[in-house]
């Protein structure tokens, strides 16, 4: 631009919307306008009027006569017509498409939603990254498993000794315990109570309601409750210095002074609970070496060095942990943003979310190919369209652009679609999933511009090759009825079908892979029988009476009828054994040499092998009678193996130590699986167990359970006073070891069927766009001879040949990657080949039946009947 | 008359088309406007009316010369047809004939 000349920059938009006929004209007044005002009134009045002038050509009736006189109509609302029209033509396949792509595009949406569930766990820290110290446990060198939860001495020694350490902070694993509020006289079993330091609040970014964050559990008869606790036992948010009694394992009533508040921890942290204790005896567990028995949360000034970190980590491990048991032994600092998906112990789900992110992708490609494949499949018709579009002047980018504008209206018909699905469903199904997550990203500004752009994006991927293919045609072909290279192009047709196909297979092989594994546990023999067995959890209060209640309490309910057997526990079948020690030794105490065995124990009561039905293999069963057997202990087949006898009877008479207490062996019995089968069978003692607080199991023998456990909490509450009676049903909880499988399989199912419609439908519209299309050839070919067999045949074959191509794809990769899966299992169903026919078979025919309807038809119709209307 | 009816503004217009003559283009017609009523007027006003007076058909167009202040561009000059004219004519005798139904005594009186 010259100075004192024009500006530019009003002229190149009035180019682009004023009509090109009076462009010359209307530039060359406004020109003279501006020289005009330059000399009358001054550059800058002649500029702004310039300006102004030029900008008030946008008006109708300028607009409107622009290109008046050309074969290029308006740009949307033509284009919109005609994909309009387009649907309503083939209603069909446009139902077809957009069903698929709706579904599609909704299970995306929840996808989505679980996704970002996962990823946003303990991601709210307050200021720096937090850690947990996790211990990587070695024995004599060599590596053992990672145990996230560490000795209490350690956050002591760590806060004394260690630089650069910002917050130290301790939780111990949650507790299950009665609280009571004395003044309303309400009470209830509790099972997310922990004891913790006043650190772990900032560390955990737990925010406090009300109480003095500096001050709060400095002394052990302090608690902190959370806001929707202190609601429930006071019926108010602001109970601050008010008082709960509170009994955890087994011990009395003890009075808890409230010292605050803090806000309902989220669904999205590792560690939720409603009670915080103070430390009931900080001393005892600051000097506590031996067990573990907290969680330890540190996090660290961000300018040390890591090397200063380990080192110091190392010299406390020297100073404190044994020198045979405990060389190899480090610490490790875990994130507690990793701990939900990338846990160093293995219990990460980021595979899980990965999973079905993938599985997402894979049907939204498979709704996309269905749109490609039949715009594709359309594009013969489009032909003599497009030969008529390009002859009166129509330009290439024209028709292009028709295709891709399709391809947007299907999108953002899909993604309404999907929206309303997912508001609509998302109420019952985060409830079904699990915990309810009341944010969904519907509520998020970015989800409508991810979906903006997604919806440009999808409508390039499925648009852009049928476009130029379409775009390509040739008019001289067109109107002269040959296709041109068009036919060609059945193969790229062809090779995404069979992807379709592949994908199809692979995951109902994948399906039917988990499902045998699940009905694989489930269906064998646990070597015990848990049926109608009733489990009463323990009493929490008792007092030094209580240890001889059992007794009584067992012979009053043996007594009544339909009871068969009454036993007690330390713990029952389908939860972890926790009682576990690694200083077994046989014949004498345990050194610090290779003679150490490890097992868990478990004490039983002697009816405890009647109950549950483990047959004696050799030996007796304990005698309560007999003082004596006060140190007898029974062994399992695999304890046996474990310290090496020949035999069963080889093992009777033995002596076992436990720590410095020994134990004569005094029968052998056989393994069952007290965990799922997904874990493997382990050497496992028991000793007889003299129960203050007993969980006792109930062997039911009639079916009249309901009435028998009215009776029995009639019983239990009178012999343990003022305790709650829960109970439950020992198979059930049992089988809900598998609920994880459960629910993978489930949901892996669900989605293997929405593949399979999305791909069968697929296929069903465009074996009805290639019938109706050959009309006329199977007209003719019936008038030459071919029998209706022959007709579908001729259709058909080509999908056939698809099944087995796509079954050599897709087989192969489940193949491999199946073992990935099943590492996790210690027992695995037997492979076989049936796995992999059985998919073949399936999709086959669910191909041959969507094909068959309309192929079947036209091949059966009068060859004059299909010759007259095409 | 009826669909003869010309708007104020059209009318302004095409009698400059028909005075202004082998003058009569956008730019100029405005000036005049601007210099002879003294009437704040938009370029893109007058050519929307000249745009609509040639579709009626009481306009014709050609594409005349350019000048160096037009930046070269050619300026479209506009010619008032044979149907133009005698509207323009039937409209000015209309008005007098209006004009004498007014009383004299209110033009000269005060």
């Amino acid at each position: 631009m010259k100075r004192g000349g024009p500006p530019e920059w009003p002229l190149q938009i009035l180019r682009r919307f004023c009509p090109t006929q009076n462009l010359e004209e209307i530039e060359g007044d406004l020109l003279q306008r501006y020289a005009r005002d330059y000399s009358l009134k001054g550059p800058a009045v002649a500029r702004r009027k310039f300006v102004k002038n030029a900008l008030l050509f946008f008006r109708p009736e300028i607009v409107r006569r622009r290109n008046v006189n050309s074969l290029r109509p308006m740009f949307v609302q033509y284009n919109l017509k005609l994909v309009l029209r387009n649907i309503s033509k083939h209603k069909t396949l446009a139902a077809i498409n957009l069903t698929g792509l709706s579904i599609a595009i909704t299970i995306s949406l929840f996808t989505a939603q679980f996704a970002l569930f996962e990823f946003s766990f303990d991601r709210s820290s307050l200021g720096e990254e937090s850690y947990r110290v996790d211990l990587s446990n070695a024995t004599n060198g060599v590596f053992q498993k990672i145990e996230v939860s560490t000795v209490s001495g350690l956050a002591y020694e760590i806060k004394e000794q260690m630089p650069g350490v910002n917050l130290v902070g301790r939780l111990s694993s949650k507790k299950v315990g009665l609280i009571l509020n004395k003044d309303l006289n309400f009470e209830q079993r509790e099972d997310d109570i922990v004891m913790g330091d006043a650190a772990v609040l900032p560390l955990l970014a737990m925010t406090l309601k009300s109480g003095a964050a500096k001050s709060v559990l400095s002394t052990p008869d302090k608690m902190l409750i959370s806001e929707s606790a202190a609601i429930k036992y006071f019926g108010k948010s602001e109970v601050t210095g008010a008082v709960l009694a509170i009994s955890i394992d087994g011990r009395q009533l003890k009075p808890y002074i409230i010292d605050g508040v803090f806000d309902d921890i989220p669904l999205n942290r590792h560690q939720r609970f409603n009670f915080l204790l103070a430390i009931e005896d900080p001393q005892a567990w600051n000097q506590n070496w031996s067990w573990s028995n907290c969680f330890t949360y540190i996090s660290v000034d961000p300018k040390i060095n890591r090397e200063n970190l380990e080192s110091a980590f190392a010299s406390i491990v020297k100073a404190h942990h044994h020198p045979v048991d405990g060389k190899g032994d480090r610490y490790l600092l875990e994130a507690i943003s990793d701990i939900r998906l990338r846990a160093l112990d293995g219990t990460g789900r980021i595979e899980i979310v990965y999973f079905f992110i993938a599985l997402a992708i894979i049907i939204l490609l498979l709704a996309w190919f269905n749109n490609i494949n039949l715009a594709i499949a359309r594009a013969f018709e489009a032909v003599r369209e497009v030969g008529i579009r390009k002859m009166t002047g129509g330009s290439r980018s024209q028709v292009f652009v028709r295709v891709i504008v399709e391809a947007v209206v299907y999108h953002t018909i899909a993604i309404g679609a999907a929206f309303l699905i997912f508001t609509l469903t998302w109420p019952h199904l985060s409830t079904f999933v699990g915990d309810a997550i009341a944010q969904t990203i519907l509520q998020k500004p970015e989800t409508y511009l991810i979906s903006a752009v997604f919806t440009l994006l999808g409508s390039f991927v499925i648009g852009v090759y049928p476009a130029t293919i379409i775009s390509s045609i040739k008019p001289v072909h067109a109107l002269s009825g040959n296709a041109g290279g068009l036919l060609n192009k059945s193969l790229v047709r062809r090779s995404i079908v069979t992807i379709q196909l592949s994908v199809t297979i692979a995951l109902v092989f994948a399906v039917l892979i988990i499902n045998r594994q699940i009905r694989f546990m489930r269906e064998q023999d646990l070597g015990i029988n848990i049926d109608q067995t009733l489990v009463v959890k323990e009493p929490l209060i008792t007092d030094d009476a209580s240890i001889s209640k059992y007794e009584i309490l067992r012979d009053e309910l043996l007594a009544m009828p339909g009871i068969a057997a009454v036993t007690y526990a330390s713990s029952f079948p389908g939860a972890e054994i926790d009682w576990h020690r690694a200083d077994i030794g046989l014949g004498q105490e345990a050194s610090n040499d290779a003679s150490r065995f490890s097992s868990r124990i478990i004490s039983i009561g002697s009816e405890f092998m009647e109950t549950f039905g483990v047959n004696l293999l050799a030996g007796r069963n304990f005698n309560p009678l007999l003082e004596s057997d006060k140190r007898a202990m029974i062994i399992s087949e695999k304890a046996s193996l474990m310290f090496g006898f020949r035999n069963y009877h080889d093992a009777l008479g033995k002596e076992v130590f436990v720590g410095s207490r020994n134990f004569e062996v005094v029968g052998v019995v056989n393994n069952y699986h007290y965990r799922s089968f997904q874990t493997a069978v382990e050497p496992l003692l028991y000793i007889q167990g003299y129960p203050r607080n007993p969980a006792i199991a109930i062997k039911l023998s009639s079916s009249e359970i309901i009435n028998q456990i009215s009776a029995i909490e009639f019983k239990w509450k009178k012999a343990y006073m003022g305790n709650v009676f829960i109970y439950y049903f020992l198979n059930d909880v049992f089988d809900q070891q598998y609920q994880r499988e459960d629910q993978l399989s489930m949901l892996t199912g669900c989605l293997t069927v929405i593949a399979i419609v999305i791909s069968c439908s697929g296929i069903f519209a465009l074996s009805l766009y290639e019938v109706s299309r050959r009309t006329k050839e199977i007209g003719i070919r019936k008038v030459m001879g071919a029998s209706t067999g022959r007709i579908v045949n001729l259709i058909s074959n080509e999908f056939i040949r698809m099944v087995f191509i796509a079954a050599v794809v897709g087989l192969p990769v489940v193949f491999v990657s199946k073992d990935i899966w099943l590492a996790r299992f210690a027992y695995r169903a037997a492979f076989s080949a049936w796995l992999m026919v059985i998919p073949v078979c399936l999709v086959m025919l669910l191909v041959l039946s969507s094909i068959a309807i309309h192929t079947v038809r036209e091949a059966r119709r009068s060859p004059a009947d299909s010759m007259r209307h095409s | 008359m009826g669909k003869d009816y010309l708007g104020e503004f059209e009318e302004v217009i095409l009698t400059l088309v028909a005075a202004l003559q082998e003058d009569a283009y956008g730019a100029a017609i405005t000036d005049e406007i601007e210099s002879k009523l003294k009437r704040d007027v938009n370029l893109s006003a007058v050519h929307v009316t000249l745009y609509r007076l040639e579709d009626k058909g009481y306009v014709k167009s050609k594409l005349g010369g350019g000048t160096s202040e037009r930046g070269g561009r050619r300026k479209r000059i506009y010619t008032i047809t044979a149907a133009g004219m005698a509207l323009l004519k039937q409209m000015k005798e209309t008005r007098l004939e209006l004009w004498k139904m007014v009383p004299q005594l209110k033009i000269t009186g005060a």
